[in-house]
């Protein structure tokens, strides 16, 4: 038999149950919006701030222990935070009470390729710390770094240790040398005179698809074998929604800046500076030993992207009456999307804050 | 879904002959490979107007691609072989979930074969010379 007559051999009932499954989801696609409420209170040229709370609740001083800055990665979009009313972990942290901030990265324009972390941090994450610390009356406010955005969290909380009431960083990596990392086995070889040219960033699209290539038959194939089994089931509710809202976020992937992303794989990948304790940003020493604050640290035991034993690191570097972990049975998303998590996670959070 | 159908039916043929396992993991990857793909299209547009440096260079890259390429191919093939020996009877008896299976079993034999020292330093030698290639492709001819 042919090729072409063996594809139509196996054609008809395959091609039903995966056109089948596929007219469901096309049906499910549609522009993401926020799950949750929100207003911009700072648009700035490198970031937005958000606020999710009532209008009239911003500027009115607040207990710190209830005010929470989310500083999430330049990787994809922080719309996973809030992906639908399902899956949104910005709304189980207000549901517990809290006033929470989001600070989004805008896309890098090019003439950011050339702004270091360093510079980066002073014209957000501290420019954000400074607008809710005089909108609430606050001396110190708490941190939530998410992923990268917990690299950056540390490394400003190491740089402004006054600043900083409560740091959490999740899923994030401290020790990039750790035996799993394949990231970091990818990074070690690559060559940055070469790869970079002056005024370009570096293609979103190229980092989603070394993303996808750490497991390339589970997110190409495997997952949608897994959800055309789950759309025939009668109980499968809102799985079509929350998938295309997933497929959304996964294709949406703004450029790095280019002397970020550099810093990043240099300093952090290839020589793990800031877990060997040697790392200078723009000249400046950035040590965990300077953190003042009490951390909770939140890792995933199934995280492909950050091994858990890299997150675990940072208990070596910080003492012990200042450091809590907390680790979740889920993967590297499902930390921000999996019911499993949304389950705990936020109260923990909550809980951590107002110890 | 319908990339994933393709990949199916690619895999109900491969069951078939070995051969046809190539085509299997061609269909899968070419997405990966796109961009590394397109950047050989780039080259080879641009280099009949360039001088003798990058025609050299253009020619290194795209011999250790296809090597790079090769090597993958054969690691395909082999995991392929070993997945049918070893499920012979869910092949038979159900062959979705053998697909299943596979993709499952290729994700695990796939780290292991990215992780290893050459491999990684074979893939970043040809990052790192597509990324001087495209700086000498941006230069003026002259210097060439």
């Amino acid at each position: 038999m042919s090729k072409p007559d063996l594809l139509r051999a196996f054609n008809n009932p395959i091609e039903q149950y995966f056109e089948q499954a596929a007219t469901m989801l096309a049906a499910s696609q549609k522009e993401w919006q926020p799950a949750t409420a929100r207003q911009i209170v700072l648009d700035c040229a490198l970031f937005r701030l958000y606020c999710y709370s009532s209008a009239h609740k911003h500027s009115m001083p607040v207990s710190g222990d209830d005010v929470v800055l989310i500083v999430y990665a330049m990787v994809n979009t922080a719309s996973i935070l809030d992906l639908c009313p399902q899956s949104s972990m910005i709304e189980r942290l207000q549901q517990q009470g809290l006033s929470v901030y989001l600070m989004e990265w805008k896309a890098p324009q090019l003439e950011q390729s050339c702004f270091g972390i360093k510079v980066y941090l002073e014209q957000s994450v501290d420019v954000c710390v400074q607008h809710i610390q005089s909108a609430h009356q606050l001396e110190q406010v708490n941190l939530l770094g998410v992923c990268q955005g917990g690299v950056f969290a540390l490394c400003y909380t190491a740089l402004f240790p006054s600043k900083v009431r409560k740091l959490v960083p999740m899923v994030t990596p401290v020790n990039f040398h750790t035996e799993q990392d394949t990231l970091s086995l990818w990074a070690r070889y690559l060559d940055f005179e070469k790869l970079l040219h002056q005024g370009e960033n570096i293609s979103g699209a190229l980092l989603a698809q070394m993303f996808l290539a750490l497991k390339p038959m589970t997110l190409s194939v495997q997952k949608y074998l897994d959800v055309a089994d789950n759309l025939n089931k009668p109980e499968a509710g809102p799985l079509s929604e929350k998938f295309m809202a997933m497929e959304r976020w996964i294709q949406t992937t703004p450029d790095q800046p280019a002397q970020v992303f550099r810093e990043f794989v240099t300093l952090f990948y290839q020589q793990n500076a800031l877990y060997q304790g040697s790392l200078l940003l723009s000249g400046k020493a950035v040590t965990l030993q300077s953190i003042q604050s009490p951390i909770f640290n939140i890792y995933a035991q199934q995280d492909h992207l950050v091994p858990p034993e890299s997150s675990m690191a940072l208990a070596h570097a910080i003492p012990e009456n200042q450091y809590q972990d907390y680790a979740v049975n889920t993967g590297h998303i499902g930390m921000f999307v999996s019911q499993k998590s949304l389950a705990c996670v936020p109260d923990a959070i909550a809980c951590f804050l107002r110890q | 879904m319908r990339f994933a159908s393709v990949a199916y039916q690619y895999f109900l043929i491969a069951l078939q002959t070995d051969e046809d396992c190539i085509d299997q993991a061609r269909s899968v990857f070419s997405q990966q490979f796109e961009w590394i793909l397109s950047q050989v299209s780039d080259i080879e547009a641009h280099v009949p107007e360039r001088g003798q440096a990058v025609v050299q260079k253009s020619h290194e890259i795209q011999i250790r691609i296809c090597d790079f390429a090769e090597q993958f191919e054969r690691f395909y093939l082999s995991t392929f072989k070993t997945f049918k020996q070893q499920q012979t009877m869910l092949i038979e008896n159900d062959p979705m979930q053998a697909f299943s299976q596979w993709t499952q079993m290729f994700d695990n034999e796939y780290l292991f074969f990215i992780r290893q020292e050459h491999v990684c330093k074979n893939y970043a030698w040809i990052m790192n010379a597509l990324g001087e290639l495209s700086a000498m492709l941006s230069l003026p001819s002259s210097l060439d």
